[in-house]
Protein backbone atom coordinates (compact mmCIF):
# COMPACT_ATOMS: atom_id res chain seq x y z
CA UNK A 1 0.00 0.00 0.00
CA UNK A 2 2.68 2.30 0.56
CA UNK A 3 4.65 1.73 -2.28
CA UNK A 4 1.37 1.93 -4.34
CA UNK A 5 1.23 5.43 -2.85
CA UNK A 6 4.75 6.34 -3.64
CA UNK A 7 4.27 5.04 -7.25
CA UNK A 8 1.01 7.56 -8.02
CA UNK A 9 3.03 10.00 -6.34
CA UNK A 10 5.80 10.09 -8.72
CA UNK A 11 3.16 9.46 -11.41
CA UNK A 12 1.73 12.59 -10.47
CA UNK A 13 4.72 14.85 -10.39
CA UNK A 14 5.53 13.46 -13.86
CA UNK A 15 2.35 14.56 -15.05
CA UNK A 16 3.15 17.87 -13.41
CA UNK A 17 6.41 18.11 -14.82
CA UNK A 18 4.54 17.55 -18.69
CA UNK A 19 2.08 19.51 -18.25
CA UNK A 20 4.00 23.30 -16.72
CA UNK A 21 4.77 23.58 -20.19
CA UNK A 22 5.22 28.18 -21.33
CA UNK A 23 3.95 28.75 -25.00
CA UNK A 24 4.19 32.55 -24.68
CA UNK A 25 6.40 34.36 -26.48
CA UNK A 26 7.80 37.12 -24.42
CA UNK A 27 10.05 39.03 -27.16
CA UNK A 28 8.78 40.33 -30.79
CA UNK A 29 7.16 37.95 -32.97
CA UNK A 30 9.39 39.47 -36.09
CA UNK A 31 12.79 41.05 -36.09
CA UNK A 32 12.54 45.32 -35.98
CA UNK A 33 14.92 47.84 -35.49
CA UNK A 34 13.86 49.76 -32.94
CA UNK A 35 15.05 53.40 -33.49
CA UNK A 36 14.97 55.90 -30.56
CA UNK A 37 15.46 59.80 -30.95
CA UNK A 38 17.42 61.64 -28.67
CA UNK A 39 18.64 65.07 -27.60
CA UNK A 40 22.07 65.92 -29.20
CA UNK A 41 25.14 64.83 -27.49
CA UNK A 42 23.21 63.65 -24.33
CA UNK A 43 21.14 60.37 -23.75
CA UNK A 44 17.79 62.63 -22.95
CA UNK A 45 14.97 61.21 -24.80
CA UNK A 46 13.26 63.50 -27.03
CA UNK A 47 9.84 62.92 -28.94
CA UNK A 48 9.37 64.49 -32.48
CA UNK A 49 6.42 66.55 -32.74
CA UNK A 50 3.93 65.58 -35.66
CA UNK A 51 6.00 63.47 -37.99
CA UNK A 52 5.07 61.44 -40.17
CA UNK A 53 7.43 58.55 -41.41
CA UNK A 54 7.10 56.60 -44.77
CA UNK A 55 8.88 53.85 -46.49
CA UNK A 56 10.20 55.33 -49.79
CA UNK A 57 9.23 52.86 -52.65
CA UNK A 58 6.86 51.12 -49.86
CA UNK A 59 3.27 49.80 -51.67
CA UNK A 60 0.73 52.42 -52.23
CA UNK A 61 2.92 54.85 -50.88
CA UNK A 62 1.47 53.90 -47.45
CA UNK A 63 3.08 55.83 -44.16
CA UNK A 64 3.76 54.60 -41.04
CA UNK A 65 3.52 57.23 -39.16
CA UNK A 66 1.23 60.30 -39.67
CA UNK A 67 1.79 63.24 -38.18
CA UNK A 68 2.19 61.95 -34.43
CA UNK A 69 3.95 63.00 -31.49
CA UNK A 70 6.30 59.64 -31.31
CA UNK A 71 9.84 59.23 -28.85
CA UNK A 72 10.49 55.77 -30.62
CA UNK A 73 9.21 53.98 -33.42
CA UNK A 74 9.36 50.03 -34.72
CA UNK A 75 11.11 50.15 -38.72
CA UNK A 76 10.41 46.94 -40.70
CA UNK A 77 13.12 46.16 -43.03
CA UNK A 78 12.34 44.23 -46.53
CA UNK A 79 13.80 41.17 -46.70
CA UNK A 80 14.27 40.53 -50.47
CA UNK A 81 16.33 43.33 -50.85
CA UNK A 82 19.99 44.67 -48.81
CA UNK A 83 18.83 48.22 -48.32
CA UNK A 84 15.66 49.45 -46.66
CA UNK A 85 15.34 53.59 -46.87
CA UNK A 86 12.28 55.62 -44.84
CA UNK A 87 11.87 59.33 -44.75
CA UNK A 88 11.11 61.52 -41.56
CA UNK A 89 8.88 64.61 -42.66
CA UNK A 90 8.65 67.22 -39.79
CA UNK A 91 5.71 68.66 -38.71
CA UNK A 92 5.25 72.51 -36.82
CA UNK A 93 7.85 74.74 -37.20
CA UNK A 94 10.07 72.70 -38.88
CA UNK A 95 7.33 71.60 -41.62
CA UNK A 96 8.52 71.03 -44.85
CA UNK A 97 11.75 69.59 -44.06
CA UNK A 98 12.69 65.96 -44.31
CA UNK A 99 15.32 63.37 -43.51
CA UNK A 100 16.28 60.35 -45.11
CA UNK A 101 17.31 57.06 -43.16
CA UNK A 102 19.09 54.27 -44.91
CA UNK A 103 20.16 51.18 -43.83
CA UNK A 104 22.14 48.39 -45.85
CA UNK A 105 22.08 44.86 -44.11
CA UNK A 106 21.83 41.73 -44.62
CA UNK A 107 19.01 39.30 -44.25
CA UNK A 108 19.71 36.07 -42.34
CA UNK A 109 16.78 33.27 -41.81
CA UNK A 110 16.49 32.61 -38.06
CA UNK A 111 13.91 30.41 -35.81
CA UNK A 112 14.02 32.42 -32.52
CA UNK A 113 11.81 29.35 -30.75
CA UNK A 114 8.91 27.45 -30.85
CA UNK A 115 6.79 30.34 -29.01
CA UNK A 116 7.90 33.02 -30.97
CA UNK A 117 8.37 31.34 -34.78
CA UNK A 118 10.99 31.35 -37.30
CA UNK A 119 11.54 35.01 -38.91
CA UNK A 120 14.82 37.07 -40.36
CA UNK A 121 17.76 38.42 -38.40
CA UNK A 122 18.78 41.72 -39.92
CA UNK A 123 23.06 42.19 -39.94
CA UNK A 124 23.44 46.05 -40.06
CA UNK A 125 26.66 47.27 -42.42
CA UNK A 126 25.60 50.85 -42.87
CA UNK A 127 23.39 53.39 -41.54
CA UNK A 128 23.10 56.84 -42.14
CA UNK A 129 21.03 60.15 -41.80
CA UNK A 130 20.81 62.91 -43.80
CA UNK A 131 21.64 65.98 -41.81
CA UNK A 132 18.51 68.98 -42.55
CA UNK A 133 17.36 68.24 -39.13
CA UNK A 134 18.70 65.47 -37.34
CA UNK A 135 22.58 65.22 -36.40
CA UNK A 136 23.70 62.12 -36.68
CA UNK A 137 22.78 58.33 -36.00
CA UNK A 138 24.31 55.88 -33.75
CA UNK A 139 24.18 52.20 -34.52
CA UNK A 140 24.14 50.57 -30.88
CA UNK A 141 22.43 46.59 -31.74
CA UNK A 142 24.47 45.74 -35.04
CA UNK A 143 22.50 42.30 -35.60
CA UNK A 144 18.96 42.95 -35.26
CA UNK A 145 16.63 40.29 -33.33
CA UNK A 146 13.13 39.97 -32.37
CA UNK A 147 14.31 41.38 -28.88
CA UNK A 148 12.95 44.56 -27.70
CA UNK A 149 16.61 47.21 -27.02
CA UNK A 150 16.91 49.98 -29.16
CA UNK A 151 19.08 49.28 -32.17
CA UNK A 152 19.43 52.53 -33.61
CA UNK A 153 20.07 56.18 -31.78
CA UNK A 154 19.18 59.16 -33.79
CA UNK A 155 19.88 62.70 -32.26
CA UNK A 156 17.96 66.12 -32.87
CA UNK A 157 19.79 69.55 -32.03
CA UNK A 158 17.25 70.98 -29.29
CA UNK A 159 16.66 74.48 -28.37
CA UNK B 1 22.87 -17.19 63.14
CA UNK B 2 23.61 -18.58 66.68
CA UNK B 3 26.73 -17.26 66.29
CA UNK B 4 26.15 -13.84 65.99
CA UNK B 5 23.70 -13.90 68.59
CA UNK B 6 26.28 -15.18 70.87
CA UNK B 7 28.73 -12.72 69.45
CA UNK B 8 26.02 -9.80 70.03
CA UNK B 9 25.25 -11.03 73.59
CA UNK B 10 28.93 -10.74 74.41
CA UNK B 11 29.52 -7.02 73.27
CA UNK B 12 29.05 -4.02 75.60
CA UNK B 13 26.59 -2.15 74.95
CA UNK B 14 28.44 0.97 74.13
CA UNK B 15 30.36 -0.75 71.58
CA UNK B 16 26.90 -2.48 69.94
CA UNK B 17 26.02 1.36 68.75
CA UNK B 18 29.47 2.12 68.12
CA UNK B 19 29.52 -1.06 65.39
CA UNK B 20 26.12 -0.64 64.14
CA UNK B 21 26.90 2.95 63.02
CA UNK B 22 30.33 1.81 61.42
CA UNK B 23 28.13 -0.75 60.01
CA UNK B 24 25.08 1.82 58.33
CA UNK B 25 28.31 3.59 57.58
CA UNK B 26 29.81 1.53 55.43
CA UNK B 27 26.49 0.14 53.74
CA UNK B 28 26.13 3.91 52.55
CA UNK B 29 29.27 4.07 51.11
CA UNK B 30 28.85 0.80 49.26
CA UNK B 31 25.64 1.62 48.18
CA UNK B 32 26.97 5.15 46.69
CA UNK B 33 29.70 3.26 44.71
CA UNK B 34 27.55 0.22 43.25
CA UNK B 35 25.42 2.61 42.06
CA UNK B 36 27.55 5.24 40.79
CA UNK B 37 29.12 2.49 39.18
CA UNK B 38 25.88 1.59 37.81
CA UNK B 39 25.16 4.85 36.78
CA UNK B 40 28.17 5.38 35.08
CA UNK B 41 27.90 1.70 33.15
CA UNK B 42 24.30 2.60 31.60
CA UNK B 43 26.09 5.76 29.83
CA UNK B 44 29.48 4.88 28.64
CA UNK B 45 27.93 1.95 26.86
CA UNK B 46 25.49 3.31 24.60
CA UNK B 47 23.88 0.84 21.77
CA UNK B 48 20.57 0.86 19.71
CA UNK B 49 18.04 -0.26 21.50
CA UNK B 50 17.29 -2.16 18.28
CA UNK B 51 20.50 -4.12 17.70
CA UNK B 52 20.97 -4.74 21.86
CA UNK B 53 18.59 -7.48 22.03
CA UNK B 54 19.47 -11.13 22.15
CA UNK B 55 17.46 -13.00 19.35
CA UNK B 56 17.42 -16.86 19.46
CA UNK B 57 20.17 -18.22 17.20
CA UNK B 58 19.87 -18.05 13.93
CA UNK B 59 18.85 -21.23 11.50
CA UNK B 60 21.71 -23.54 10.62
CA UNK B 61 23.36 -22.35 14.40
CA UNK B 62 25.32 -25.27 15.86
CA UNK B 63 23.52 -27.70 18.78
CA UNK B 64 26.68 -26.82 20.79
CA UNK B 65 25.99 -23.38 20.80
CA UNK B 66 22.04 -23.75 20.91
CA UNK B 67 22.97 -25.67 24.34
CA UNK B 68 25.29 -22.77 25.72
CA UNK B 69 22.61 -20.31 24.91
CA UNK B 70 20.35 -22.40 26.57
CA UNK B 71 22.59 -22.53 29.65
CA UNK B 72 22.76 -18.98 29.77
CA UNK B 73 26.73 -19.35 28.63
CA UNK B 74 27.70 -15.55 28.13
CA UNK B 75 30.27 -16.08 25.09
CA UNK B 76 27.22 -17.97 23.43
CA UNK B 77 24.68 -15.48 24.30
CA UNK B 78 27.22 -12.94 22.91
CA UNK B 79 27.65 -14.97 19.94
CA UNK B 80 24.26 -14.98 19.41
CA UNK B 81 23.90 -11.51 19.25
CA UNK B 82 26.74 -10.92 16.79
CA UNK B 83 24.73 -13.56 14.84
CA UNK B 84 21.54 -11.25 15.22
CA UNK B 85 23.35 -8.46 14.05
CA UNK B 86 23.92 -10.06 11.17
CA UNK B 87 20.82 -11.48 10.46
CA UNK B 88 19.52 -7.35 10.65
CA UNK B 89 21.90 -5.71 8.57
CA UNK B 90 22.90 -7.42 5.16
CA UNK B 91 25.99 -5.89 4.18
CA UNK B 92 26.43 -6.28 0.07
CA UNK B 93 29.33 -6.94 -1.85
CA UNK B 94 31.35 -4.22 -3.35
CA UNK B 95 29.81 -5.55 -6.71
CA UNK B 96 26.22 -6.42 -5.84
CA UNK B 97 24.52 -6.51 -9.32
CA UNK B 98 24.55 -4.96 -12.97
CA UNK B 99 20.98 -3.93 -14.19
CA UNK B 100 20.33 -2.78 -17.69
CA UNK B 101 17.52 -1.00 -19.11
CA UNK B 102 15.52 0.84 -21.50
CA UNK B 103 13.65 4.15 -20.87
CA UNK B 104 10.55 4.14 -22.72
CA UNK B 105 8.37 6.16 -21.97
CA UNK B 106 8.27 8.98 -24.56
CA UNK B 107 7.30 6.58 -27.67
CA UNK B 108 4.49 5.99 -25.49
CA UNK B 109 3.71 9.47 -25.08
CA UNK B 110 4.41 10.35 -28.75
CA UNK B 111 1.58 7.88 -29.50
CA UNK B 112 -0.69 10.14 -27.17
CA UNK B 113 0.69 13.17 -28.90
CA UNK B 114 4.01 14.47 -27.93
CA UNK B 115 5.98 15.93 -30.34
CA UNK B 116 9.54 14.36 -29.31
CA UNK B 117 11.25 11.71 -27.89
CA UNK B 118 14.26 10.38 -26.29
CA UNK B 119 14.89 6.25 -25.92
CA UNK B 120 17.64 5.27 -24.03
CA UNK B 121 19.35 2.31 -22.75
CA UNK B 122 21.62 2.37 -19.52
CA UNK B 123 23.48 0.47 -17.28
CA UNK B 124 23.93 0.62 -13.52
CA UNK B 125 26.44 -1.31 -11.41
CA UNK B 126 25.50 -1.46 -8.10
CA UNK B 127 28.32 -0.84 -5.44
CA UNK B 128 27.27 -2.48 -1.73
CA UNK B 129 23.60 -1.92 -2.80
CA UNK B 130 24.31 1.90 -2.50
CA UNK B 131 26.62 3.44 -4.61
CA UNK B 132 25.24 2.83 -8.27
CA UNK B 133 27.35 4.58 -11.44
CA UNK B 134 25.13 4.81 -14.38
CA UNK B 135 25.92 5.21 -17.69
CA UNK B 136 22.93 6.06 -20.44
CA UNK B 137 23.27 6.13 -24.19
CA UNK B 138 20.15 7.15 -26.56
CA UNK B 139 18.85 8.53 -29.15
CA UNK B 140 15.85 11.75 -29.53
CA UNK B 141 14.14 12.75 -31.81
CA UNK B 142 11.14 15.09 -32.65
CA UNK B 143 9.06 17.44 -35.10
CA UNK B 144 6.57 19.59 -34.67
CA UNK B 145 4.39 21.95 -36.50
CA UNK B 146 2.21 24.78 -34.08
CA UNK B 147 -1.08 26.01 -34.75
CA UNK B 148 -0.67 29.23 -35.94
CA UNK B 149 2.97 29.41 -36.57
CA UNK B 150 4.70 29.36 -39.23
CA UNK B 151 7.65 26.57 -39.55
CA UNK B 152 7.84 22.67 -39.25
CA UNK B 153 10.75 22.01 -36.59
CA UNK B 154 12.48 18.39 -37.32
CA UNK B 155 15.05 17.06 -34.79
CA UNK B 156 17.00 14.62 -36.86
CA UNK B 157 17.21 11.24 -34.89
CA UNK B 158 20.93 12.18 -32.78
CA UNK B 159 22.59 10.34 -29.78
CA UNK B 160 23.09 11.86 -26.37
CA UNK B 161 25.45 10.27 -23.26
CA UNK B 162 24.93 10.58 -19.96
CA UNK B 163 27.14 9.34 -16.73
CA UNK B 164 26.38 9.85 -13.30
CA UNK B 165 25.53 8.23 -10.25
CA UNK B 166 22.96 6.79 -8.42
CA UNK B 167 22.81 6.90 -4.09
CA UNK B 168 20.04 3.98 -2.87
CA UNK B 169 19.06 5.14 0.63
CA UNK B 170 17.17 1.52 0.86
CA UNK B 171 20.42 0.13 1.00
CA UNK B 172 19.48 -2.13 3.91
CA UNK B 173 16.76 -3.71 1.56
CA UNK B 174 16.88 -6.02 -0.60
CA UNK B 175 18.29 -4.38 -4.13
CA UNK B 176 14.75 -4.93 -5.88
CA UNK B 177 13.22 -2.36 -3.77
CA UNK B 178 15.53 1.13 -4.48
CA UNK B 179 14.59 4.58 -3.55
CA UNK B 180 17.55 6.89 -4.82
CA UNK B 181 18.46 10.28 -5.44
CA UNK B 182 21.26 10.89 -8.41
CA UNK B 183 23.27 13.32 -10.39
CA UNK B 184 23.87 13.30 -14.43
CA UNK B 185 25.91 14.83 -16.94
CA UNK B 186 24.46 14.66 -20.40
CA UNK B 187 26.05 15.88 -23.65
CA UNK B 188 24.57 15.61 -27.28
CA UNK B 189 25.73 16.62 -30.75
CA UNK B 190 22.72 17.05 -33.07
CA UNK B 191 21.38 18.57 -36.08
CA UNK B 192 18.04 20.41 -36.88
CA UNK B 193 15.71 21.74 -39.88
CA UNK B 194 13.55 24.20 -40.00
CA UNK B 195 11.42 23.82 -42.89
CA UNK B 196 8.44 25.21 -44.66
CA UNK B 197 8.94 28.70 -42.99
CA UNK B 198 6.08 31.23 -44.50
CA UNK B 199 7.95 35.14 -44.02
CA UNK B 200 5.11 37.56 -44.48
CA UNK B 201 5.69 41.35 -44.21
CA UNK B 202 2.31 43.57 -44.39
CA UNK B 203 3.77 46.89 -44.69
CA UNK B 204 6.24 45.69 -47.46
CA UNK B 205 3.42 43.54 -49.05
CA UNK B 206 6.06 40.43 -48.90
CA UNK B 207 5.86 36.89 -48.49
CA UNK B 208 8.64 34.72 -48.15
CA UNK B 209 9.02 30.98 -47.92
CA UNK B 210 12.43 29.01 -46.63
CA UNK B 211 13.90 26.04 -45.68
CA UNK B 212 17.23 26.19 -43.34
CA UNK B 213 18.18 22.46 -43.21
CA UNK B 214 21.28 20.57 -41.28
CA UNK B 215 21.49 23.33 -38.37
CA UNK B 216 24.13 21.82 -36.12
CA UNK B 217 24.06 21.99 -32.41
CA UNK B 218 25.43 20.45 -29.00
CA UNK B 219 24.75 20.99 -25.77
CA UNK B 220 26.11 19.85 -21.93
CA UNK B 221 23.85 19.17 -19.37
CA UNK B 222 23.58 18.84 -15.72
CA UNK B 223 20.37 16.74 -13.75
CA UNK B 224 19.51 15.74 -10.58
CA UNK B 225 17.08 13.36 -10.44
CA UNK B 226 14.94 11.17 -7.66
CA UNK B 227 13.59 7.88 -8.11
CA UNK B 228 12.44 4.75 -7.10
CA UNK B 229 12.99 1.33 -7.84
CA UNK B 230 10.53 -2.24 -7.94
CA UNK B 231 11.41 -5.77 -8.70
CA UNK B 232 8.01 -6.90 -10.71
CA UNK B 233 9.09 -10.19 -11.94
CA UNK B 234 12.55 -12.40 -11.46
CA UNK B 235 15.21 -10.12 -12.59
CA UNK B 236 13.22 -7.65 -13.75
CA UNK B 237 12.14 -4.42 -12.20
CA UNK B 238 10.37 -0.99 -13.30
CA UNK B 239 11.96 2.51 -12.87
CA UNK B 240 10.66 5.92 -12.49
CA UNK B 241 12.51 8.90 -12.27
CA UNK B 242 12.20 12.64 -11.84
CA UNK B 243 14.56 14.74 -13.39
CA UNK B 244 15.33 18.43 -12.79
CA UNK B 245 17.73 19.64 -14.96
CA UNK B 246 19.84 22.60 -16.34
CA UNK B 247 21.83 23.96 -19.41
CA UNK B 248 25.77 24.71 -18.88
CA UNK B 249 26.09 25.12 -22.05
CA UNK B 250 24.79 24.75 -25.66
CA UNK B 251 25.81 26.02 -29.23
CA UNK B 252 23.79 28.42 -31.08
CA UNK B 253 23.44 29.41 -34.22
CA UNK B 254 23.25 32.43 -36.52
CA UNK B 255 20.24 30.56 -37.64
CA UNK B 256 18.59 29.64 -34.57
CA UNK B 257 18.54 27.88 -31.13
CA UNK B 258 17.48 24.65 -31.02
CA UNK B 259 14.17 23.76 -29.50
CA UNK B 260 14.82 20.19 -29.10
CA UNK B 261 17.81 18.64 -27.46
CA UNK B 262 17.76 14.70 -27.38
CA UNK B 263 18.07 13.31 -23.98
CA UNK B 264 17.05 16.82 -22.40
CA UNK B 265 14.04 17.53 -24.00
CA UNK B 266 12.49 20.81 -24.99
CA UNK B 267 15.45 23.06 -24.14
CA UNK B 268 12.92 25.50 -22.14
CA UNK B 269 12.07 22.53 -19.77
CA UNK B 270 13.06 22.41 -16.56
CA UNK B 271 11.43 19.27 -15.65
CA UNK B 272 11.44 15.57 -16.96
CA UNK B 273 10.93 11.81 -16.30
CA UNK B 274 11.63 8.65 -17.05
CA UNK B 275 10.29 5.39 -16.75
CA UNK B 276 12.15 2.66 -17.75
CA UNK B 277 12.22 -1.34 -17.37
CA UNK B 278 15.57 -3.39 -16.78
CA UNK B 279 17.01 -6.47 -15.84
CA UNK B 280 19.07 -7.27 -13.20
CA UNK B 281 22.34 -9.55 -13.09
CA UNK B 282 23.74 -10.53 -9.66
CA UNK B 283 27.40 -11.07 -9.39
CA UNK B 284 27.03 -13.35 -6.11
CA UNK B 285 23.93 -14.96 -4.52
CA UNK B 286 25.27 -14.79 -1.15
CA UNK B 287 25.60 -11.43 0.94
CA UNK B 288 28.64 -10.84 3.11
CA UNK B 289 27.28 -9.76 6.49
CA UNK B 290 28.92 -7.16 8.43
CA UNK B 291 31.27 -7.79 11.14
CA UNK B 292 30.02 -6.68 14.24
CA UNK B 293 32.48 -4.93 16.73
Amino acid sequence: MRLAKVIVGFWTLALLAVSCSDNSCYENGSALPLVRFYAFGTTTQVALAEVTIRGIDAPGDSMLVESTTVGEVYLPLRVSVSTTQWEFEYGGVYEGVKDTLTLQYKSIPYFASVECGAMYNFELSSVTMTGHLADSVAVVKQVVDNGMDVAIRLFYPTE
Amino acid sequence: MAWMLQYDCSIPPNETIQMNRSFLFILLLLMAVTSAAQDSLRYITPVKPATNVVQPPPRGTSEETIRRYLAGDSAAMEQARQDSLKKAYFHYPLLTDLSVGVNFIDPVLMLLGQDYASVDVHATLNMWNRLQPTVEIGVGWGKTTPEDMNFTYIAKPSLYGKIGFNYNFLFKSEPRYQAFLGLRLGFSSFKYDITDVTYQNSYWNENVTYDSRGISSNALWGEGLAGIKVGIWRQWSLGWTIRYHGLFNYKKSELGRPWFIPGYGPRKRSLGFTVSLSYTIPFNSTTKTITNQ
